[in-house]
């Protein structure tokens, strides 16, 4: 990845593909319908996994196009699958009402701090090669906006997708590099993730049978 | 060789798999504390292996024990095995009671062992992308303890538990991504990068900027998992809802193994920025957690919290040490790991026989429990001295050590902001458990446990625990001085 | 040759604008599986209301008489400005640039607001009071739209971005041009009033927003008011096309053939943004009244991370 550059094909490609990762993470922030956060989440694994089989392509590393495949299956459709039927059609979930903050103003809280990981990030040239300089101020960028919407939601299902797309910042980072990151952490994040979903969606599940749905977007506090 | 601390993690998984075989609790929790003894004795043997200097490691270090790790394996292993004694009881009582079903142990057992290997496994790696695994595994088993017991408040706590958890760790990943980038361009195989024995040798030759980040994020991250403040808030909570034994291993081991991934973190930073940056970052946060222990401890209505927030104190204790610095700020601090864990498990397994009797972790329906419980009560007050520092238990030649500390690294303000701050925890912490130890009894409350084994195992964790508590506050015995003076080397 | 071509560009945006709305008009019909009017009905509107009579209320003031004069003249200046049939600037060309053009067209529309509000029609106020909301809104997202311009070509000349695009292929594909060119498509449709903001051939008067201001006209002056649309629309189509995406088939500047093929070849490309424009028409409704406001600041963030990325995407 090293040689990469703005004028070959794969380039151009990674550095687009990256911008509609953060722009599908915008997308989730600035919607409330449920199911329109599992499609941009959705969205955003494959484009994720497009961005695996890129550089699978450049290094030739065969471990890559497992992790590609994997993202696509699992992230890209199995995980939105699963929500959609597990958690928005059971429970009838239809409009997120837990904002903490309007949209708008979360809109722009997001492109401030979309803003702050390029001006840190962006010019410090940590690692080399054109592409991983700008690939990794992005998926910083994706990164902060997925904490941002676990902070700005208050319902627990879209606590959930705001986590999944840190990781998938995460992930853009960690396939982007000069060298490749050892392919089995990757999978092990996968699959810490891979559980952590499941945990999570057992709780969410366990919180509405017990309570109600309501109650999802608004998590009791300990009195003392 | 690298059986050896592999056989040590895996112990504790085998012996409570073993245990599945039946879902009465006798059997699993017998299994279940043989194993735990087994991965403590391994754990020692690992640690006298280790302790002449040369590391067992294998290659890309996911298994990596050095002097730091022993150290850290045998803390986890004496709380997993503290742990497991309590387990027993408490389970054995409530299965008799029938709070929980025996498809409901089956799981608390697996989880108990799954939980014990992963954080045993996290502190014997130095490859930091296979150590942020098993600190997120362990994480996710401890999640799936906290609500096992039925109730929505432990549901709610949980959730609280695995969402602040799960963005913290996610930080701390990015953080060790950017020590790795830090490294790119550098020789050697791409899996060496991710090695600490690698970054600290070639520390001079990394990115400053990537390892500056890549430290704070990773402080933040860890942090969120050690329970340091502002990162603490799902502490409470969680620390709360969970049954008593799992919060004692949650307080006594799952913060340290946070603590150990810190200070591998800090390792290299030291080795690239010099000590001040490190030092500065970690003083804030530990100052901050110290002092957010000590306001929220005052009047806590729930016994339980009060201990998490003593959990949040201590882990903030243990920063200012590594912040301090210096051959006495690390020393203060490791050993305050040490003494931290067995005193929080003590007090935790306490906690666990007080709820069983009593009913309920509100302080004030509480009282006379030295009267109606003997043991438990004495150890709640002893423990409770104990954990706030006073002579002649561990903690407090650990903090002293820390001071001393303080004042060789001259700052004489934070040194008597430390003290004060001890005082309070001191008033708060104490005002309350001692209400609940001394006077009237308050209802006829027996023991809750039947049978002899049952009595044995709740006291035998407690006797223990107290009695190394006092040991480590007289005499540091030799080999434990030279396992500690060797890990301070390592990082400094 | 430089001025005939000057004045032909003109003449060209002034005759073609009614056509280009033609076809719109028939295109959205024939999607809709209706036969729809003829693509010259335009021409034919402009030579009926040319012939009648205005009848103008005793309420207004001089300007409400002057205000089309003033539009048509702004948009006639914006005309001059722009690439439309050549890709080398014209001797008019000097008059503004990108930033320029958008505060005469600016100008325009508040000279309309300023007529609707003299009618003293409570309609007029509302549509007035509605164009101008949507106008604070949609400027800063265009005034970051043509930093991203700049990011690219150095400067907010349409020219120099024409032939910046036109020199590097690479640069059409570039997040930061794709961003802007996005955000301009979706602050044209703002600024011309279709959908998804307005309803062009909506007639329930409480939701119009553009239609609203111009409801007093007739005769003359409704005539030079509608043709003021089209050019616009013309315009700001023709600048979408020309300097965002397809730079090429422009006439140099010197030749008269060049320029006629230049015609030809903006024909084309405003059949391209034309389709886009019906197939958004079709396939979407008309967003609530202040939902707009996060449909523009959708706009501006796609600007604004257009021109954040142009920082670590190198050129």
């Amino acid at each position: 990845m090293q040689h990469l550059t703005l004028a070959s094909p794969a380039g151009v490609f990674l550095s687009l593909d990256a911008v509609l990762i953060l722009l599908t993470a915008f997308a989730c922030l600035g919607s409330k319908l449920f199911d329109r956060y599992l499609t941009y989440y959705g969205l955003q694994s494959v484009l994720l996994a497009a961005a695996a089989a890129t550089a699978a392509l450049v290094t030739r590393d065969d471990a890559l196009w497992l992790l590609a495949g994997l993202t696509l299956g699992l992230k890209g459709i199995a995980i939105p699958l699963a929500a959609r039927r597990l958690l928005v059609r059971r429970l009838q979930l239809k409009r997120d009402a837990g904002l903490a903050l309007g949209l708008s103003t979360s809109l722009i809280l997001g492109a401030g701090l979309c803003a702050f990981a390029y001006l840190v990030i962006g010019p410090q040239n940590l690692a080399h090669g054109l592409i991983s300089r700008s690939i990794i101020p992005l998926s910083t960028a994706v990164l902060l906006l997925g904490a941002l919407m676990m902070v700005v939601r208050r319902h627990m299902v879209a606590q959930l997708i705001g986590w999944l797309i840190m990781e998938n910042g995460v992930f853009l980072g960690a396939i982007t590099l000069t060298a490749s990151f050892p392919f089995i952490v990757e999978a092990g994040i996968f699959f810490d993730l891979i559980a952590g979903f499941l945990i999570m969606l057992a709780m969410t599940t366990g919180i509405a049978e017990r309570i109600s749905s309501a109650s999802l977007a608004r998590p009791r506090r300990e009195p003392s | 060789m690298i059986a050896l601390p592999i056989l040590a993690a895996a112990a504790p998984l085998l012996g409570s798999l073993a245990g599945l075989v039946t879902a009465r609790a006798r059997l699993a929790g017998v299994a279940t504390i043989v194993g735990a003894l087994l991965g403590l004795l391994l754990a020692v043997v690992t640690a006298v292996v280790v302790i002449p200097g040369v590391p067992i490691a294998s290659s890309g270090s996911f298994v990596y024990v050095d002097g730091l790790g022993a150290f850290f394996a045998i803390t986890v292993a004496i709380v997993v095995f503290l742990a497991s004694l309590g387990s027993f009881s408490y389970v054995a009582t409530e299965q008799r009671r029938g709070e929980l079903s025996g498809r409901r142990i089956r799981v608390y057992f697996v989880v108990f062992g799954l939980f014990a290997t992963a954080m045993m496994g996290a502190v014997e790696t130095a490859n930091l992308g296979l150590l942020f695994i098993l600190v997120e595994a362990a994480t996710l088993a401890s999640v799936v303890m906290v609500p096992i017991e039925g109730r929505t408040a432990g549901l709610e706590a949980g959730w609280k538990y695995v969402i602040i958890s799960s963005l913290g760790i996610t930080i701390a990943l990015a953080g060790t991504l950017f020590i790795f980038y830090a490294a790119t361009g550098l020789v050697g195989s791409p899996d060496q990068h991710l090695t600490w024995a690698y970054l600290v040798a070639h520390a001079r030759s990394l990115s400053p900027v990537g390892v500056r980040l890549g430290f704070l994020l990773a402080v933040v991250g860890y942090g969120t998992k050690v329970g340091l403040a502002p990162m603490h808030t799902w502490l409470p909570d969680a620390h709360s809802e969970a049954p008593s034994p799992a919060s004692a291993m949650l307080s006594g081991a799952l913060l340290n193994v946070g603590m150990y991934a810190i200070i591998r973190f800090v390792a290299i930073a030291n080795g690239r920025l010099g000590p001040a940056y490190a030092s500065h970052v970690l003083l804030i946060f530990g100052f901050l957690s110290i002092a957010v222990g000590a306001f929220f401890m005052i009047h806590r209505r729930d016994f339980k919290r009060l201990f998490a927030y003593s959990s949040v104190e201590h882990m903030g204790i243990i920063a200012v040490g590594l912040g301090f610095g210096g051959v006495l700020g690390l020393y203060g601090a490791l050993l305050h790991t040490l003494n931290h864990s067995i005193g929080k498990a003590v007090l935790f397994l306490t906690g666990g026989t007080l709820v069983l009797a009593y009913g309920t972790r509100r302080t004030d329906r509480i009282g006379g429990a030295l009267t109606s419980l003997p043991l438990t009560g004495g150890a709640l007050l002893i423990g409770s001295l104990a954990i706030v520092g006073s002579p002649p238990f561990g903690l407090f030649l650990s903090e002293f050590v820390i001071l001393r500390a303080g004042l060789a690294a001259a700052y004489p303000a934070l040194v008597g902001l430390f003290l004060l701050l001890l005082v309070m925890v001191f008033v708060g912490f104490m005002y309350t458990t001692s209400r609940m130890a001394v006077g009237q009894p308050r209802a006829e409350v027996v023991s809750p446990y039947q049978g002899r084994l049952e009595r044995w195992s709740a006291a035998a964790p407690l006797l223990l625990g107290l009695c190394g508590l006092l040991l480590l506050g007289l005499w540091i015995p030799g080999w434990l001085n030279s396992l500690l003076l060797h890990s301070v080397a390592l990082i400094r | 040759m430089p001025y005939l071509l000057q004045f032909l560009q003109s003449l060209a945006v002034a005759a073609l604008a009614p056509l280009y709305a033609g076809v719109l008009t028939r295109a959205a019909a024939l999607v809709q599986s209706k036969h729809g009017p003829s693509i010259l009905q335009p021409y034919f509107d402009l030579w009926k209301w040319l012939g009648k009579a205005s009848a103008v209320s005793d309420q207004t003031s001089w300007i409400f008489r002057a205000a089309p004069y003033v539009a048509m003249a702004c948009y006639l200046a914006v005309s001059t400005i722009v690439p439309v049939i050549t890709d080398q600037p014209l001797p008019l060309a000097f008059l503004g640039d990108l930033l320029g053009g958008a505060l005469v067209l600016a100008l325009a529309s508040f000279v309309m607001s300023l007529a609707a509000l003299d009618t003293a029609s409570p309609l007029g106020g509302l549509g007035a009071s509605r164009t101008t909301w949507i106008g604070s809104l949609a400027e800063p997202a265009l005034i970051l739209v043509f930093f991203t311009v700049g990011v690219l070509s150095a400067s907010d000349n349409p020219y120099l971005m024409n032939h910046a695009i036109a020199a590097s292929p690479l640069a059409m594909v570039l997040p930061t041009h794709l961003l802007g060119a996005v955000a301009f498509f979706m602050l044209l449709l703002a600024e011309t009033g279709h959908i998804p903001i307005d309803n062009p051939s909506g007639t329930i008067e409480i939701s119009m927003i553009e239609e609203s201001r111009v409801l007093e006209y007739s005769g003359r002056e409704y005539a030079l008011v509608k043709w003021g649309g089209w050019m616009k629309l013309f315009l700001l189509s023709a600048i979408f096309m020309n300097v965002f995406v397809l730079p090429g088939g422009l006439g140099d500047g010197t030749s008269l053939v060049g320029g006629l093929v230049g015609i030809l070849a903006v024909l084309g490309k405003l059949a391209i943004c034309g389709l886009a424009i019906v197939i958004i028409d079709s396939s979407f409704a008309k967003l609530r009244f202040f939902r707009i406001a996060e449909y523009l600041g959708g706009a501006f963030l796609l600007a604004l991370i257009g021109i954040v990325t142009s920082y670590v995407v190198a050129k």
